[in-house]
């Protein structure tokens, strides 16, 4: 029963990234133009005999079924193709990439929750909740590029106090990830307070506070749980976001990273290092929805709770 | 034990709400090993009153009074942080669904533990040991009568049962082994024969010297608990005494209407009111009024039936894949002008039922036919021009409301098309005929639902069930969300429109009292399964099945 309930997810999973695939494909060969031409440069002055040669090498005079076919095979292997532009293994130029986008995005993540907890703990149920949803608000409606230019020309050109560009240390780092983390602190801020206030509501909380429970007790061990499943389904939206910041914020900040390649592979029509991002980012959603599950069922014991058990309990 | 010491004693508490007075200078006391009933109905400021001996009010109230003494301390003053030392310590409370008073989240031991983890140990205060606070969890839930009580603290609220949780609640509640216990409606949301259980126990834990203060609304359930009883109305108490007095001889009119107006079941003077009352309801309601063929339809009495279910079954699917058949072979039949009772314990299929009749559901065996004509298994486009025949009346009219309509657009939501199509001004009388019909005054027309009390809303959705001129109605719950005094002017009210419009009734509760009140005949249903049937009178007089025995025994009856 466990055993057919987990290959029925892994399948699942197989299918949304098999999915993702198979539409990359099909849009980026919908899309006009030559990709030889592209990687050869507009400049580039090739007999159109070389250009054919090079198309038959990489298999783009084959029927588009025998592409896709080969496509997919390659795939299976974990052969995401060459980089028509850099010239390396698709999986090299992520692998060498992802580091920098996993230190902001792990960066940016932290700083989101500790504004989110921090600020849902304290104001939940007060009247300084009026100002902070205000503050919630904004930082949810402000584009991360203009919170970037924001926080740049303030702290790095104004007082000096972090690096303008570039990723060189902790100091480098923090602008960059409060740029990301602004929007998502808003959003998940919002969620957990309300969530708070919710469990706040219910008849179990008057019976813990019947036994002399305080404040703190209250948040820490009954209504943040509570909370928590309302932030989790957030899970998906923060990820895009982490994800689609990174595009904005290595840009704005001369940063390397996944983001920064994603972009100048979609501008330079380096097809397989495109089709291999978006492979790539439908693997860290299906993982990424896999934990969220998990979580849930390790906060709400309701989830999946055998009904053997509660028979068994009468 | 100490014979007589008193664990509370408040004197002119008063609670206001701005300048609402919700609570005028109550006084009571209460000694250890005796129990007070504080019963009225909603409003009256009964739920106010207990939390104030928590230190527990809502936001906003405002709270003065002359002495509050609880289990020893003087706590007049008291701040938050001071009521926290002694909430679960000295205080305990228990409320009404354990379900939800229970954190769902966490494992019942740790609820019980939360008081000791807080307290440290009764007495000395200290911090106890991981192994000691399991041990007396251990004691505690195996005290109030929970079997493998070290199996259930590990357990999650959901997977016990409701009398069970109940107990663990109360457990949770006496961890700190407090002078006094406060419980609240404590076993309103529990089936009558576990409700039985749970009274016996804090029965049992009075005996041992604990105080406790029970709030109800219902003078039977704490009758046989409470050595007595203040009646609370409009947040004062109006009349206190001894159980047994103010049962007999109630000196206040209020309390002679609440005794008056509470459903009853058994023999005795009571039983034979009841059976007045359902011969001559207090309402009139004319037939011309209503142009229905009700005259026409009795007398077809005991031709075809007028709604006819033949060994119904529902199944439904566990999580594990296996089948629970929740409705298995029932049959029924019910005749223009019947009334029938469906009575059973949560969980026994009667709402399933309800809803195969209603064809809201399909059954997977059997079927139902409606005026000799099928009813399930059909498509739903032909049964649409027929649903006026047979309409429901939920517990929760409000939710079945929606809030931005009026009550006259609400009622007119029942009309069937014919009745829809004629002019505004017919209409309108037509409306106004209806409300007129159930007893609602013209003025109310403009009001929308949350501007209406629970008795008006209850009579609303009524008007809009026989606004299509139903041959049936079907009760789920009807009554059971209503104070006694109202729940009695719906009864009359059903009683009414049965007798002078011919109106079937299928009457589903778990209030075996109400069905006695209401029904000729009664369905008795225990896990999917019609157990007993019959006449009213003669299945609750003397019940055949162990079942309808334990059923009717459990039913807590005033001294």
């Amino acid at each position: 029963m466990v055993l057919r309930r987990i290959l029925a997810r892994v399948a699942g999973m197989l299918v949304v990234v098999w999915g993702a695939a198979t539409a990359a494909f099909l849009v980026l060969k919908l899309v006009p133009g030559d990709p030889v031409d592209v990687m050869l440069g507009v400049s580039a002055q090739a007999s159109p005999e070389l250009k054919q040669s090079i198309r038959a090498e990489l298999g783009l005079d084959q029927p588009l079924v025998v592409q896709y076919l080969s496509y997919l095979s390659r795939l299976v292997r974990g052969d995401f193709g060459t980089s028509y532009q850099l010239r390396l293994p698709v999986t090299e130029v992520i692998g060498q990439q992802l580091g920098y986008t996993l230190q902001l995005a792990a960066a940016s993540l932290a700083i989101a929750l500790v504004i989110a907890l921090v600020g849902a703990v304290l104001v939940h149920g007060r009247a300084a909740r009026g100002v902070f949803s205000v503050l919630e608000l904004l930082a949810i409606s402000s584009p991360p590029f203009w919170i970037g230019l924001v926080l740049l020309s303030v702290f790095a050109f104004g007082l000096g106090w972090f690096p303008v560009a570039g990723a060189d240390g902790i100091q480098s780092l923090i602008l960059p990830a409060l740029t990301i983390a602004l929007p998502v602190a808003g959003i998940l801020g919002q969620v957990l307070r309300t969530g708070l206030e919710d469990a706040e509501e219910q008849p179990f909380v008057t019976s813990a506070r019947a036994r002399g429970a305080g404040p703190a007790r209250l948040v820490l061990r009954h209504t943040l749980r509570h909370a928590a499943i309302p932030a989790l389904t957030l899970a998906g939206y923060i990820v895009g976001s982490l994800l689609g910041g990174a595009v904005v914020v290595e840009s704005v900040f001369a940063r390397p990273g996944l983001g920064r390649v994603a972009l100048s592979a979609i501008t330079n029509r380096d097809l397989p290092v495109v089709m291999g991002i978006i492979v790539f980012t439908a693997i860290v959603f299906v993982l990424v929805n896999l934990l969220v599950d998990l979580a849930y069922r390790a906060i709400d014991p309701r989830i999946h709770t055998p009904t053997t058990a509660i028979r068994g309990a009468r | 034990m100490i014979e007589n010491r008193e664990v509370v004693r408040i004197s002119g508490l008063t609670v206001r709400f701005g300048q609402t007075v919700v609570v005028d200078s109550v006084s009571l006391s209460v000694a250890a090993g005796e129990c007070l009933a504080i019963v009225g109905e909603s409003g009256s400021g009964k739920t106010l009153t207990a939390r104030a001996l928590l230190g527990l009010l809502p936001d906003g109230a405002s709270v003065a009074v002359d002495e509050l003494v609880i289990d020893g301390v003087d706590a007049r003053r008291y701040s938050q942080r001071d009521w926290r030392r002694i909430r679960g310590a000295r205080v305990g409370l228990v409320s009404q669904d354990a379900l939800v008073s229970l954190d769902p989240l966490r494992r019942v031991g740790a609820e019980v533990a939360e008081v000791i983890e807080i307290h440290g140990a009764r007495g000395s205060g200290e911090r106890m040991p991981r192994a000691g606070i399991v041990d007396t969890v251990t004691g505690m839930l195996a005290r109030v009568a929970v079997p493998e009580p070290a199996e259930r603290a590990r357990q999650y609220p959901h997977e016990l049962s409701g009398g069970l949780r109940q107990r663990a609640l109360i457990a949770s509640a006496l961890a700190g082994e407090p002078g006094v216990l406060i419980a609240d409606e404590p076993t309103t949301a529990l089936d009558v024969t576990v409700q039985a259980q749970v009274l016996d126990l804090l029965a049992g834990l009075r005996r041992d010297g604990l105080g406790i203060v029970v709030i109800s609304h219902d003078l039977a359930v704490v009758s046989g608990l409470a050595d007595r009883v203040a009646v609370m109305k409009d947040g004062r108490i109006v009349e206190e005494g001894v159980t047994d007095e103010v049962l007999s001889r109630p000196q206040h009119p209020y309390t002679q209407m609440l005794l008056a107006a509470a459903p009853r079941l058994g023999d005795g003077p009571f039983a034979d009111r009841v059976a007045a009352r359902r011969r001559s309801p207090s309402i009139e309601i004319t037939p011309g009024g209503l142009d229905t063929a009700a005259g026409g339809l009795l007398d077809q009495r005991e031709s075809t039936p007028l709604l006819h279910a033949t060994g119904l079954g529902r199944d439904f699917r566990r999580p594990d894949g296996s089948l629970r058949s929740a409705v298995d072979d029932v049959s029924l039949v019910v005749h223009a002008g019947a009334s029938i009772g469906v009575v059973g314990e949560s969980g026994s299929g009667k709402t399933t039922l309800a809803r195969l009749l209603l064809a809201f559901d399909d059954p997977n065996r059997g079927s139902v036919s409606l005026d000799g004509v099928e009813w399930s298994g059909v498509p739903e486009r032909r049964r649409r021009s027929r649903r006026g025949d047979i309409q429901l009346i939920s517990q929760d009219p409000l939710g079945s409301f929606d809030p931005r309509y009026t009550v006259a657009r609400i009622v007119a939501e029942g009309l069937r098309g014919d009745a829809r199509r004629t002019s505004p001004g017919d209409r309108a009388a037509r409306i106004r005929q209806l409300l007129d019909s159930v007893g609602l005054d013209a003025s109310l027309e403009g009001r929308r639902p949350h501007e209406l009390s629970g008795g008006q809303r209850q009579r609303v959705a009524i008007a809009r069930a026989l606004a299509s001129e139903p041959r049936i109605l079907v009760c789920d719950e009807p009554v059971s969300a209503l104070d006694v005094s109202i729940q009695a002017t719906i009864i009359d009210l059903l009683n009414a429109l049965r007798r002078d419009l011919g109106v079937a009734l299928v009457f589903v509760s778990h209030d075996l009292a109400v069905v006695a009140q209401l029904c000729d005949e009664v369905v008795v249903m225990k896990d999917g399964r019609v157990v007993e049937s019959g006449a009213t009178d003669r299945v609750f007089r003397h019940p055949e099945h162990p079942f309808t025995r334990a059923l009717v025994a459990a039913v807590p009856r005033m001294p």
